[in-house]
């Protein structure tokens, strides 16, 4: 069970208002090596970059939207990287998108206003660290 | 009466025989030719027609007087066919008589007057009409004939009969023989004198003839390659020539072409003159045995190498492992004798446990590999037995005083001084129980009970100690004790989840006390404790424990101690001979008190012993109290307590208190200890820091420089090849003030060896181009060469914990052999003896000015991510962090651009293999200097060139220029305090 101050987590989203409050409730709950992207494109680099244990990642950006971004990722050619945990963040539930995450092994969902009760869960469930 | 003759009648064919015998009889006795006629002519008669109707019937005749005339008679019993016959004899007769006389029949008589002039009735006529009577005739003489024919017959029967039986037994048995040869699993063959087959068997056949035909008149080559057919002639040969059995083993091709093993007998056979007509040969095919035996022996060099690689294993791993536990231990020992804040030394108190409880983990795995293996030597060796379990104690009491568990020891002093065994067994044994006692007591307390069970010390003979670990643990149910010594097993699997451990333990503990000869068990009620004990046979070497001192007339006082502390305390001290002994405030109820205890000595006492524990007993107010009791105030103290309690209770309090401190025992407390404060007490004994086992602060030396120490022979020589070790040996020789040069094999030592002369050579044991034995080798070589009679002293270094290491190091030459990890005491000890000439030469550090390691950092550097630069990569080679390491790092971010270039170029122009290289270059020198995440992503791009996968290598590179900036952006800052401070 690795530790939560060890834990790398990356958020990928494009308004900076909400990327400040989930900077906040990640370190809340310990997390302190953390990084942030504005769109899928960024955010694959610094996937490459850090390796992080966990994405949270928003669905609608420009130009590299969430979709695209789980997509390039999890045909990456490197297990380490192309089998990192994603959890989406969404406003809302549309279903053609609900599927193609799926097909794309996401690994969970959290709908926007978040808490860091959602995050909490997340973590818990994804990473089995207790918080 | 004269008898002539009986004719017997054999049948009506013989009439005519008997006939002409009564027709030349009666002409001879003189009747007329008519009258010897008629008698004939009757008796054919008779005969032709009766003769069927009776049997065995026979013609008497005889000569006999009637009155003075002499007759011819017959007679003849023909039953009823007499009158018949009578009848036909009338007419020739004078006289006829049928036998008919009433129911009676008797023979029928018939007689006739022999004529007058009858011849004389002599011997010898009447034997010549007898033979005449009697002569056989034809038909007998016929049937006679055809009877001996008969017999003749019957005769040539049986002869043809047995003859034939005994052909068809000899065909029988000669198929049974030839059948039992054919069947025969071995060949059989017999040759004649010049080599030719003359019989061979079926399996011969089958074996070696190709298409089953005969080879009889056949040569041996015309049977198998030329080869095999020249030795088998070689060995027919030799059978002709001497004539005596011969057996080899030959490979000989089988008519499927395969090779087989065979075991060939071959033997003469000779004519009844002796001469060798035949060889015979008789094969054996052994493949099979000859396969089987191959397995054998390989199966045996495979379990003969299995227990090998195993015991190499096990000598590997122990290295392997020590090797760098050695690094981690030795370190945190020395970071130890630093200033260090509390903190830290919490930290490296917990380095050395954990370190520690490896270590113990590996020495179970070790130890139960040895024991299965019966590779496990039990010492026999002279040891201080209290010493070892109150040695043990002390290492137990820091765990018991963490879970607030009393920790009790309790001796008995009639215990031997000294005693034959194996000390470090013993402290295992009771390492393992008390470990697992103290690891399942979360309430109460452990104790250790150790008494004489058999024997009496100082009496000669073998004593039994009985160990006991009381606890009042969870304990155990009946069930749970009866698994509990088998390996791997722990009480419930639950209890392995929440204490851990190898489960492995107790399985040793058993087999150890098998190994001692003694026994182990537990005696347990659950929920309210165990009792684990074992008792051990001992050879006693010396007297029991007694006071070096005359402790009779002292009077002790002791305060705040629980009852079962206060018992052994009291105890102790009465077996010491300490006559007086009162207690107060202890958890007897009611709790006498001082006064109380004071009134049972009978003056003042010579001693106070206070029980500091924290919450318990004694707080400050009530040695407050006692400082102001006129019997005690300024009186002798000894405080004992926990080693955590010391420091809450400090020397200053007590002379507030008007109380004289003598010393500060640690919790378990030490039998000879107590007795030794009371003699110092008495002023019969000086205090000796051994005695009370206080900690001094550690001295430091200063080592002289390296030429000096050559001048005087006192210069260490290492030969060591692992850098960690050679850090390890560099921090303790120099703490220990001893000059050395390191060597990182033996080759190099072997040059510096010739340079200059040293006092000791330090060696460890595996090392390339040149192994500590070579080492030692050349250098007793050398010594041997230059016969001036001087010997360098040799320890071994080694990770090998192996019983037999000792022996090989001094069969080696070597003067000794020290274990890794290396112990600081031990260390000093093995240098002080080997070399007693440096000590002088060595200086103690004068303490420096106290230091803050936290201010001692460099104070005000930037804030680092550790993930992006870590400097701490640099301190191996610089140490801590500084401006020289800062000028390094700062180079190596300046070559970086170009590099960085020179990568997206090749990558560029698809020059994977220099892309590859400087990728490679780069992680490399990346990470040496501690840029973690961009070494890493050099990595990546190296392994995906590797891989062949440019697009991914293409993705990976199109982010370092994101890697660069922020290595930048991290290091230039941080080295740019560093360089300013300079």
């Amino acid at each position: 069970m690795p530790n939560i101050e060890d834990v790398r987590i990356l958020v990928i989203e494009d308004e900076e208002f909400i990327r400040t409050i989930i900077f906040q409730i990640l370190s809340k709950l310990r997390v302190s090596k953390i990084s942030e992207a504005v769109d899928g494109g960024e955010g694959f680099r610094k996937t490459m970059l850090m390796k992080p244990d966990l994405i949270f990642c928003d669905i609608h950006m420009e130009p590299v939207n969430g979709i695209q971004f789980l997509t390039k990722l999890r045909s990456f050619n490197k297990p380490e990287i192309a089998n990192t945990p994603v959890v989406f963040l969404t406003s809302d539930t549309q279903e053609s998108n609900v599927m193609k995450a799926k097909k794309l092994k996401v690994s969970g969902y959290m709908v926007k206003p978040v808490s860091v009760n959602d995050f909490k869960k997340q973590i818990t469930r994804i990473l089995k660290i207790d918080l | 009466m004269i008898n002539l003759a009986t004719i017997p009648i054999p049948g009506p064919e013989s009439f005519a025989e008997i006939r002409g015998k009564i027709f030349s009889v009666s002409r001879n006795l003189g009747y007329s030719e008519v009258e010897a006629g008629r008698f004939a002519t009757a008796w054919s008669l008779i005969i032709r027609d009766h003769a069927g109707n009776f049997k065995d019937a026979a013609i008497a005749l005889e000569l006999s007087a009637v009155g003075a005339e002499e007759h011819l008679v017959f007679r003849l019993d023909a039953g009823e066919a007499n009158a018949a016959c009578a009848r036909q004899l009338i007419h020739c007769c004078d006289t006829v008589d049928a036998g008919n006389h009433g129911d009676a029949f008797g023979p029928m008589v018939a007689s006739k007057k022999l004529p007058p002039l009858h011849p004389a009735l002599n011997d010898a006529f009447l034997d010549v009409q007898r033979d005449i009577l009697t002569a056989k005739s034809i038909f007998e003489l016929t049937a006679e004939l055809a009877r001996k024919n008969q017999e003749l017959e019957d005769h040539q029967e049986d002869l043809e009969r047995t003859i034939a039986e005994r052909t068809a037994k000899l065909s029988e048995s000669e198929m049974r023989f030839k059948g039992v040869v054919n069947q025969l699993p071995v060949s059989i063959a017999l040759k004649d004198r010049a080599g030719r087959y003359e019989l061979i068997n079926d399996s011969f056949r089958k074996w070696f003839v190709a298409d089953g035909s005969d080879v009889v008149g056949k040569q041996t080559s015309d049977v198998y390659p030329k080869e095999v057919a020249d030795h088998l002639v070689a060995l027919d040969r030799k059978i002709l020539e001497t004539g005596e059995l011969i057996e080899d083993e030959v490979i000989e091709p089988f008519a499927d072409g395969e090779d087989h093993t065979l075991l060939i007998t071959k033997f003469p056979i000779r004519d009844e003159k002796g001469d060798i007509v035949s060889v015979g040969s008789v094969e054996t095919d052994i493949s099979e045995r000859k396969a089987m035996e191959m397995e054998l022996v390989t199966a045996r060099e495979e379990a003969e190498q299995a227990a090998k690689t195993k015991a190499e294993f096990l000598a590997t791993m122990s290295h392997e492992i020590r090797t760098p536990m050695n690094g981690v231990m030795s370190m945190s020992e020395i970071l130890d004798q630093t200033k260090l804040t509390a903190d830290q030394r919490g930290m490296t108190k917990t380095i050395r446990q954990s370190a520690d409880a490896l270590l113990t983990v590996i020495n179970d795995i070790l130890d139960f590999s040895k024991i299965e293996a019966g590779k496990l030597d039990i010492e026999r060796i002279s040891f201080d037995l209290v010493d070892v379990i109150e040695s043990t104690a002390d290492l137990l009491a820091p765990r018991a005083e963490e879970k607030s568990l009393d920790f009790l020891v309790d001796i008995d002093p009639k215990l031997p001084n000294k005693v034959i065994g194996d000390p470090n067994r013993i402290r295992q044994l009771l390492l393992n129980l008390a470990s697992n006692a103290i690891k399942f007591t979360e309430e109460g307390g452990v104790e250790f009970r150790v008494r004489l069970t058999d024997g009496a010390a100082g009496g000669g003979q073998s004593v039994t100690v009985r160990f006991e670990i009381v606890d009042t643990g969870i304990g155990l149910t009946e069930e749970q004790r009866g698994k509990l010594f088998q390996a791997f097993t722990q009480a419930d699997t639950s209890t392995s989840r929440k204490f851990g451990g190898t489960g492995l333990g107790l399985s040793i503990c058993k087999r150890l006390c098998e190994l001692m000869d003694g026994e182990i068990d537990v005696d347990s009620v659950p929920g309210e404790g165990s009792v684990f004990w074992f008792e051990l046979p001992f050879e006693p070497d010396g007297e029991p424990l007694v006071p070096e001192h005359d402790l009779s007339d002292a009077r002790v006082l002791l305060v705040g101690y629980g009852r079962r502390e206060a018992e052994v305390l009291v105890r102790y001290l009465g077996d010491g001979g300490v006559a007086e002994c009162g207690t107060a405030l202890t958890a007897f109820s009611p709790a006498p008190s001082i006064e109380e205890a004071l009134g049972n000595l009978s003056a003042a006492p010579d001693l106070v012993f206070i029980n500091v524990k924290p919450g318990l007993h004694v707080s400050r107010s009530s040695i407050a109290q006692l400082g102001e009791i006129d019997a005690v105030g300024g009186r002798p103290v000894v405080l004992t307590a926990f080693h955590g309690a010391v420091s809450s209770l400090t020397v200053g309090d007590l002379k507030r208190e008007h109380m004289a401190l003598q010393a500060t025992l640690t919790c378990p407390v030490r039998l000879r200890r107590v007795w030794h404060m009371v003699a110092v007490a008495l002023g019969r004994a000086e205090i000796n820091d051994d005695a009370i086992g206080q900690e001094s602060e550690p001295v430091v030396y200063v080592a002289p420089d390296i030429d000096t120490a050559h001048a005087h022979e006192a210069a260490i020589l290492v030969a060591e090849d692992n850098e960690t070790n050679q850090i390890v040996i560099r921090r303790l020789l120099s703490r220990l003030g001893f000059a050395f040069d390191i060597a990182n094999n033996g080759a190099e030592a072997l040059v510096l060896y010739d340079k200059h002369s040293y006092g000791l050579l330090l060696t460890d044991f595996h090392m390339p181009e040149m192994d500590g034995f070579e080492l030692t080798a050349a250098i007793r070589a050398a010594e041997a060469a230059r016969s001036d009679g001087k010997t360098l002293p040799i320890v071994a270094l080694t990770a090998d914990a192996l019983p037999q290491t000792e022996q090989q190091c001094l069969d080696a030459g070597m003067n000794g052999y020290l274990r890794k990890p290396i112990e600081m005491a031990r260390f000093e000890a093995v240098l002080e003896a080997q070399l007693p000439h440096a000590l002088a030469l060595r200086k103690i550090e004068e303490p420096g000015p106290e230091i803050d390691p936290e201010e001692a950092a460099p104070s005000g550097a930037p804030a680092l991510d550790p993930e992006v630069f870590d400097p701490a990569q640099l301190e191996d080679a610089f140490g801590p962090f500084d401006a020289s390491a800062a000028e390094f790092v700062m180079d190596f971010l300046g070559t970086l651009e170009p590099r960085v270039a020179e990568l997206t170029d090749a990558l560029e122009q698809s020059r994977h293999k220099d892309a590859r290289d400087v990728a490679h270059a780069l992680k490399g020198s990346g990470s040496s200097v501690g840029a973690k995440r961009f070494a890493d992503l050099m990595g990546d791009i190296q392994d995906m060139l590797d891989a062949d996968d440019l697009a991914t290598a293409a993705e990976f590179a199109s982010v370092i220029p994101d890697a660069h900036d922020e290595l930048r952006a991290q290091v230039e800052p941080f080295c740019a305090h560093f360089l300013r401070g300079n």
